[in-house]
């Protein structure tokens, strides 16, 4: 259930809320929306606002300057519309993100084009009663797949097929869709199969257990359910690194059996694992606390937040940049602000959701919710933005784990497409490191297990990570499993690789945009780079197992 | 003399019939007694469900006409779902020497094994042409194990409607004209999954106790005249003398029930109470799809409080502080979910695209007309 804001209080007037140092601002953007999606649409790092009816997309652009360029994109068809979730990512790597429209019946893809000026209508005709939906790399095979929750029948999970396909049926080894009795398609589920039941509600993917693979949270919710039945008990779903998921919820002690409704997946005491806020409709909201051993313990009663349940929706961020996580929902004092010892403090907003970004570009996160972009005003406090760039690794770095190291001690981040309950919100990483001057050291942990680590960082700015372009100082050449010579190098490059039974099949070559340059079946060991402008590369080599490897290379 | 012969022939047709139809329809209709008497319903309960409608013979003459078959009842409940403006059919089918039972009249009736329950959707006046379109058929068949779900889509033809076996469910566009006013939609042709979503309770909220359900015949709904053709009579008296119904229905007068909202000689609070039961309460009830909120709509809720007045919704929508704000329908949960078709907010929560304004005026003037006590 959405919350209607009446802003007759708000038009024309600049009025704020203020709140343990930070006060919110609304500003009529020119569009509307109740499902919200922030997130950067044309791979300039820069948030965007997207608004999709059932006819057209517009993007609200953001500039360098801080002004906003409209688009006006007709989809040339009519769709079903996101009525109960959107999310955004570029899923076919062409530099443009692609959206996908969660709705009570069908769920349908706006594909980018190329040139990122208009989109494709990819609707799918089986029946869903969408609820979250997250693009997320499932498989780690590099390419983002789509997860969407099933209110009432089992969720879908869409493989990307890495050639720009999300597909949800069934095909053969020919590649054609394999039909039932009726000549109809079948739903594919073995991409991540769950149990065939409803009650699925939201879904949130990060690597609570930190050992560097994406496991994922599951609210559920199912009305006329008594409890203990299983389509109202939440499921943590643990990955063994191989894409098998294995239900480990009770172990971890968040089975919670009340009625679910969205989880905020953040390190609230800032020792360095993921806790879970989970807020439900019906019983107890719960903090679980990570106890770092792959349990939790729900701390709800001692962290003074009201006892009060009913928000469909929370989003969790650091609205002061004091560096500790905050949040916002539904419930009576909407906005809850961390007091750094895992309590929180309570305050009224004029929103209670809506997709978070940094819409001006002020280190400071901003929400956009209905006619409005409420900006955070901001404080003396200092910041850091990390913004990914994923080579082998999905383009936006979905499922990185970002970590930075300062006077503060550890604060950590997840990249995820779709977070909340119905809401997209930035793919950017964001900390606020209070009055520190400075930040020690900046680790990216990617999903394909390469680390980048970047030392003494200036704060207030915004870091861009390429995997690979700063491999971790204590990895010494000969730890690394291939090799480049010469490097850099003029006409030929030839690879060498230092366990001999490595058969590498095939290359690719990205600059440092993440933009394929070339590719081709590897011959001989060697791949002619005359063509190549002078400049830094990443060669991803592929091996006969399926096997990836990333080297840096320049060529002059 | 005569009669016997007649009686022979008769049988000789039976027999013959039977061994020449792979159905099991039979087919009385002669023009030796005038074809007057409809052909009893009758298949195989087994090979249910059929990909055409006409495989149930449900109907005689063209389907279109929707003309009932022998013992197939038309009825109608008191107060009608709003499912955007489409007109419905409604039969009942029993096979021969089963009877429903009375558990409540507030509960549908305990159906036999082999009931059918038929709901055609169709639009009058559609665009361009003036003409009839129907769009749906569902059936709600009792198998021995439980209540199945079928929805037959009608072709552009109107001759037939076939099953929807991918059961994904189908968007019509379709624009028509009523009482002046010429309105569109693309109707959604409901899914297995949100036939289910409606048609279900766990009525004791016990483990594995969910089962399908028909919503619409409870005695409460069915205690109102219908216009038979021949006669008119009460319809819970007419199933009753169809054998539909057995014993223990109790008196008619004792049954607590709904009326035709549209019926202004009626109570606004009854008219209200009846058009709240028939759109809500299958999930605004103890055991329903929604009854993790505090609201329990059932017409048969006496109590006010849990009925929504003065309550504080689970879900807060600012400034409508209550699901019934009594004396203040604009600041009502209840009429701010009902006058809007976005599909987060909106309630029914399914099954329609279009709001009903008039049942929209009727809630509000209900909810004006309540001594405004809440604090």
């Amino acid at each position: 259930m959405k919350k209607l804001y009446f802003i007759t209080a708000f038009l024309g007037v600049t009025s704020s809320i203020f709140a343990q140092g930070i006060t919110f601002t609304p500003f009529t953007f020119g569009g509307t929306a109740n499902i919200c999606c922030v997130a950067d649409m044309n791979h300039d790092y820069l948030d965007d606002v997207v608004t999709v009816n059932s006819t057209t997309v517009k993007i609200y652009s953001q500039n360098t300057d801080g002004t906003f360029t409209t688009s006006t994109i007709p989809l040339g068809g009519t769709v079903s519309v996101a009525d109960w979730s959107i999310a955004a990512a570029d899923y076919d790597r062409n530099g443009y993100s692609d959206i996908v429209l969660g709705n009570g019946s069908r769920l349908t893809l706006l594909k980018a084009s190329d040139d990122g000026t208009n989109f494709t209508i990819v609707a799918y005709p089986q029946n869903i009663f969408t609820q979250r939906t997250n693009f997320v790399d499932m498989n780690n095979d590099g390419h983002l797949d789509l997860w969407a929750c099933h209110d009432v029948d089992q969720s879908h999970p869409y493989r990307n097929d890495g050639n720009g396909n999300l597909v949800i049926h069934m095909i053969d080894a020919n590649g054609n869709a394999v039909l039932d009795a009726n000549g109809n398609t079948i739903i594919d589920y073995s991409l991540f199969p769950t149990s065939d039941e409803g009650g699925n509600y939201a879904t949130i993917w990060t690597d609570y257990d930190n050992d560097g693979d994406v496991d994922m949270y599951e609210a559920k919710c199912r009305g006329g359910a008594p409890v203990g039945d299983a389509r109202r008990i939440n499921i943590l779903y643990q990955n063994d690194g191989t894409g098998t998921y294995t239900d480990v919820a009770l172990f971890a002690g968040v089975n919670d059996g009340a009625q679910s409704w969205s989880t905020a997946a953040e390190d609230f005491d800032n020792d360095g694992d993921i806790d879970f806020l989970l807020s439900n409709i019906s019983d107890q909201n719960r903090m679980y606390r990570n106890n770092g051993d792959g349990t939790f313990t729900d701390i709800y009663d001692s962290t003074g937040i009201a006892p009060q349940v009913g928000s469909w929706e929370l989003q969790a961020a650091d609205f002061n940049n004091d560096g500790h996580v905050d949040f916002f929902w539904q419930n009576g004092k909407e906005l809850y602000m961390n007091n750094g010892n895992m309590t929180f403090t309570g305050y009224d907003l004029p929103f209670s959701e809506g997709a978070l970004g940094d819409l001006n570009n002020d280190g400071f996160l901003d929400v956009q919710m209905g006619s409005k972009i409420y900006f955070n005003s901001g404080n003396p406090n200092k910041w850091l933005k990390v913004q990914l760039e994923g080579v082998e690794s999905n383009i936006h770095g979905i499922a990185a784990r970002v970590e930075i190291y300062g006077a503060w001690g550890k604060q950590i981040r997840e990249i995820r497409s779709g977070q909340g309950f119905s809401h997209m919100s930035t793919m950017n990483a964001h900390f606020g490191i209070g009055t520190a001057s400075g930040i020690d050291k900046v680790i990216v942990r990617w999903p394909s297990g390469t680390v980048d680590e970047i030392l003494n960082v200036s704060s207030n700015q915004s870091l861009t990570v390429v995997e690979g372009a700063f491999p971790l100082s204590t990895v010494s050449p000969s730890q690394s499993k291939l090799r480049l010579a010469p490097n850099p190098a003029k006409d030929v490059v030839y690879v060498s690789a230092t366990a001999a039974s490595t058969e590498l099949s095939t290359y690719q070559i990205v600059d440092l945009s993440g933009r394929n340059i070339a590719n081709g079946a590897l011959v001989n060991q060697m791949i002619q780079v005359s063509a190549l402008s002078n400049g830094t590369y990443f060669i991803q080599f592929t091996d006969k197992q399926g096997n990836r490897y990333t080297e840096k290379f320049i060529k002059n | 003399m005569f009669k016997n012969y007649l009686l022979l022939f008769g049988i000789l047709i039976l027999f013959s019939a039977c061994s020449q139809e792979e159905s099991a329809y039979i087919n009385l209709d002669s023009a030796k007694n005038g074809g007057s008497v409809s052909a009893p319903v009758k298949f195989d309960l087994t090979q249910v469900p059929f990909a055409k409608l006409s495989d149930y013979h449900f109907f005689v003459g063209e389907l279109k006409n929707q003309t009932p078959a022998y013992a197939v009842l038309p009825y109608q409940p008191a107060s009608s779902l709003f499912s955007d403006y489409a007109h419905k059919k409604r039969f009942v089918w029993l096979p021969k020497n089963t009877k429903a039972s009375y558990n409540g009249a507030e509960n549908v009736l305990e159906f036999p094994v082999g009931a059918v329950l038929i709901k055609t959707f169709y639009y009058d006046n559609v665009q361009p042409a003036n003409t009839t379109k129907i769009i749906e058929t569902r059936l709600l068949i009792r198998k021995a194990d439980g209540w199945k779900l079928y929805d037959y889509i009608w072709n552009e033809q109107q001759t037939e409607a076939y099953l929807d076996s991918d059961g994904n469910g189908v968007f019509v566009p379709v624009t028509w004209t009523e009482n002046g006013a010429t309105k569109s939609t693309t109707y959604k042709i409901p899914s297995q999954t949100e036939c289910v979503t409606c048609h279900k309770i766990n009525i004791n909220q016990s483990a594995n106790g969910e089962k399908e359900t028909p919503i619409g015949p409870k005695p409460q709904n069915l205690n109102t005249l219908y216009n038979y053709g021949t006669t008119t009579k009460n319809q819970l008296e007419k199933w009753k003398q169809m054998g539909y119904i057995d014993n223990t229905l109790p008196a008619i007068s004792s049954i607590f029930s709904t009326v035709d909202w549209r019926d202004t000689s009626k109570s606004l609070a009854l008219r209200a109470r009846s058009y709240i039961d028939i759109n809500c309460a299958h999930c605004h009830r103890v055991g329903g799809h929604c009854d993790y909120v505090p609201q329990r709509f059932d017409f048969s809720n006496t109590n006010n409080y849990t009925l929504g007045i003065c309550l504080t919704p689970l879900f807060q929508v600012p400034d409508h502080p209550y699901v019934i704000n009594a004396g203040n329908a604009d600041q009502s949960e209840l009429v701010y979910r009902l006058d809007t078709n976005e599909g987060s907010e909106m309630m029914p929560i399914i099954g329609r695209t279009l709001i009903h304004d008039e049942g929209v005026q009727l809630i509000k003037d209900w909810i004006n007309s309540l001594d405004p006590i809440c604090p």
